[in-house]
């Protein structure tokens, strides 16, 4: 356990500085993360002037539109494709033969990428906040961020494991392109990553409430600004051991009829 | 099993599983519902021991069931049947022991990170494999003194040339100093400088540190120079498993024939 | 480029999906989903009330967007977004060579035939749209609206066009092409949703919000003033053009 341990940080510290060398890239990458909220904060916003009445505060919408990119971006992961492509090309060959699982590498990378893209995402963000300032209301207790922390890890690991996942099924299928393109789809609605799962009309609010992708990106927020209630934390700790549970079983089988491609 | 057996393979099979697809949308269909199942036996009950400290080539023509075979040894692939013990273990259950014991290198797969120095590469292992720093050090003067390299590993990986790479690829694969190595195709693209560089290595580290040592490749002249042994797969059986000498009897190529000639007589007739 | 070399680029293009079937129908039905998934945002907004949109005419709003960036994403942006590597790789050698205008064979050679699925949605949720709006705009105000978001569609390109040659000044500037698509988005919503300085930019300089929300408007019977739209995309092709030899001069020069 401690070798894994040294070796996830000496594995974290190499990716972040291979990324360093990309991080121009990156930081267009964020400034693009930012505007579909930006674009959000400004319609909603004109709404509102004009007598719009939203089912949520002015400041609730605020809040949520300026923090929901930063979310977002922690709790994404990259994995499945790169996954996918080293079981059908033969790359996981390299991994199988040392005494290091190729996982760790794909956890230190991802991780890596969070603590890089944090310090780039940080100014677009502020500068939304900045803009938005007289709606902008941060909780001062800080019980409230003590919970979001691991709300906002917790949500990461699950968006780890379902990348695992959908990467995995590539040990059966020739291309998992499209079941990953259509979770991406169903993400983006559902996740609250475009649009606040409260402002969706009330009749979907049961369903929106206990589907699995609002815990990827919508409830740690939620947690944050104070709006979530008893059962949501039993719906997370369900979604996380199905999805945990899930990515495990389907890694498992598949290393057992692996064919070890590549010559 | 004698202890000093590195290979020990009986009766050693594997069956792919596929399912055959007829082409085009309504193939995929119905491959869905009502899949086609089909079997290949990719290598046939194959019988094998090799002895510690020994350098064996295994060749074959392309999906002779040589690569599956490697892939079974070094624990990628579980064997559908037969028993297999490589240096006490059971190559599939990759446990830390095995695992460290043996190395891999890929002629055309790079195990050294990209984009940052060989040597950083290094530090990983050593992490990785649990090495202690004495013994690190040690290991990486006397590889990188032996392989020539000590000016290239602080250079990132992306700018050395193939033939660099290789022997800064074999500096890693060592590194934890393996007792078995599985050299799959290392010399492929190399020019003949470098080829004979590598090959003159993998000769002295099988007399100096005993390591045994499993070599697939295409080019005759590498098995000629290092093997003591050779092992011709072909249709998932062994057909020959001798010395050089006794491969050029059984091949009826005159005496001065070269070894292209005599496997090319050996597999003539293979459909 | 000629309506033939043109033609000849596009049967090319139909061969490659044809070839790769299930590929292409995947990212049909993807941008087919886009599109439709898309329209829920804008609902949303629209039912809180507070301005004369309905959602019927946002719908129009969408299904117009989806037209204009389904023909934007067939024709024009497969090529910007390989700009970036025609520089960095040095293909652009291979175009240059080419006895054609290289800028205008370099924006329209390559092209994603599967992205017209949405051309096609788009136009169903117009009519859609326009029925439950119950809208029948004359054919003037559908020549207008037409005349609207041509001109969108071409200011917005170049905007892309621009960015997508930063290429030749700055070393990582791929991700610019995302930048432009998200923007771009900002054209589903109804232009009065945006106020002050946001609508100027995106009724000038970031014209997004003419690709589609205009269009409608004038459909509706809200028109605007033409004449001063033409002689600015006059102004833009003009730069837009200087900026591709300025760029192009440093290229040959660095390459040489």
């Amino acid at each position: 356990m401690t070798r894994q341990l040294r070796l996830l940080r000496i594995l974290t510290v190499q990716e972040v500085r291979m990324m360093m060398n990309h991080r121009g890239w990156l930081f267009l990458l964020q400034v693009a993360n930012v505007l579909p909220p930006a674009i959000a904060l400004l319609v909603w916003h004109g709404a509102v002037d004009q007598g719009a009445d939203p089912p949520v505060s002015t400041t609730y919408l605020t809040s949520y539109l300026v923090l929901v990119s930063v979310v977002a971006m922690v709790t994404s992961s990259w994995t499945s494709g790169f996954l996918a492509a080293s079981i059908r090309l033969g790359g996981l060959n390299s991994w199988l033969v040392r005494p290091c699982s190729t996982h760790l590498s794909y956890l230190a990378n991802n991780s890596a990428e969070k603590l890089l893209k944090l310090g780039l995402i940080a100014p677009p963000v502020v500068v939304l906040g900045l803009v938005f300032r007289h709606d902008l209301r941060l909780p001062g207790e800080p019980q409230r961020w003590l919970h979001f922390l691991p709300a906002l890890i917790i949500a990461a690991a699950m968006t780890f494991a379902f990348d695992i996942l959908i990467g995995s099924l590539a040990f059966w299928m020739e291309d998992i392109a499209a079941i990953d393109r259509l979770r991406y789809l169903l993400a983006r609605l559902l996740s609250g990553g475009l649009v606040p799962l409260a402002l969706f009309p009330a009749v979907f609010q049961p369903f929106l409430a206990a589907q699995p992708f609002r815990f990827l990106v919508s409830f740690p927020l939620e947690v944050l600004l104070g709006t979530t209630h008893a059962i949501d934390y039993a719906y997370q700790a369900g979604w996380f051991v199905v999805l945990v549970g899930g990515a495990v079983l389907v890694w498992r089988r598949g290393l057992r009829d692996y064919q070890g491609a590549g010559a | 099993m004698r202890s000093d057996d590195a290979i020990r393979a009986t009766q050693l099979t594997k069956v792919y599983k596929y399912s055959e697809q007829a082409p085009g949308l309504k193939g995929a269909v119905k491959g869905l519902f009502k899949p086609v199942r089909r079997e290949r036996t990719a290598v046939d009950a194959v019988t094998l021991t090799l002895p510690k400290g020994q350098v064996i080539g295994l060749l074959g023509p392309n999906g002779a069931g040589k690569t599956t075979t490697i892939k079974m040894l070094c624990g990628l692939l579980r064997p559908t049947g037969g028993e297999l013990e490589v240096l006490g273990h059971q190559p599939h259950k990759r446990s830390f022991d095995f695992l460290s014991r043996i190395s891999v290198v890929f002629g055309q797969k790079s195990m050294l990170w990209w984009d940052v120095s060989t040597y950083d590469s290094l530090l990983i292992h050593r992490e990785m494999y649990a090495i202690p720093r004495p013994v690190f050090d040690a290991s990486v003067a006397e590889l990188t003194e032996r392989l020539d390299v000590a000016h290239l590993i602080n250079i990132p990986v992306r700018k050395l040339s193939l033939g660099q790479r290789m022997r800064c690829e074999l500096v890693l694969a060592l590194l934890h100093g393996p007792d078995l190595l599985f050299a799959d195709e290392p010399t492929v693209g190399l020019d003949v400088v470098a080829k004979l560089a590598l090959r003159n290595f993998l000769a002295e580290l099988n007399r100096d540190h005993g390591t045994t040592i499993v070599l697939t490749s295409h080019d005759m002249s590498d098995v000629a120079a290092l093997c003591q042994r050779i092992a011709l797969i072909d249709h998932g059986v062994i057909g020959f498993d001798g010395n050089l000498q006794e491969l050029r009897q059984r091949s009826g190529q005159h005496a001065d024939a070269d070894l292209d000639q005599v496997l090319a007589a050996m597999f003539r007739g293979r459909s | 480029m000629t309506p033939r070399l043109f033609w000849a680029c596009l049967k090319q293009a139909i061969r490659r999906d044809l070839q790769f079937r299930s590929q292409t129908a995947i990212n049909a039905l993807s941008s087919i989903g886009d599109l439709v998934l898309g329209v829920v945002p804008v609902l949303i907004l629209t039912g809180a009330g507070g301005t004369t949109w309905t959602g019927p005419l946002a719908v129009v709003v969408v299904g117009v967007f989806g037209i204009s960036t389904g023909l934007m994403d067939c024709f024009v942006r497969p090529n910007l977004a390989k700009m970036h590597g025609y520089v960095r790789q040095g293909d652009l050698d291979l175009i240059l060579i080419r006895p054609v205008n290289a800028q205008v064979f370099a924006t329209l050679r390559w092209m994603e035939p599967a992205e017209l699925g949405r051309v096609l949605s788009g136009a169903a949720m117009v009519a859609v749209g326009l029925h439950l709006a119950d809208v029948r705009p004359g054919p003037g105000l559908v020549l207008q609206a037409a005349a609207w978001a041509a001109i969108g569609f071409v200011g917005f390109s170049l905007l892309w066009a621009n960015l997508a040659y930063s290429a030749f000044w700055f070393d990582s500037a791929d991700p610019i092409n995302e930048i432009a698509s998200q923007l771009r988005e900002a054209g589903k919503y109804p232009i009065s949703y945006f106020t002050g300085a946001a609508r100027l930019v995106l009724m000038t300089l970031a014209p997004a919000g003419l690709v589609a929300a205009v269009p409608v408007e004038t459909l509706t019977g809200a028109t605007s003033p033409l004449l001063f739209a033409v002689p600015a995309l006059a102004a833009a092709m003009l730069l837009t053009r200087l900026h591709w030899q300025l760029a192009s001069r440093r290229y040959s020069s660095a390459s040489s």
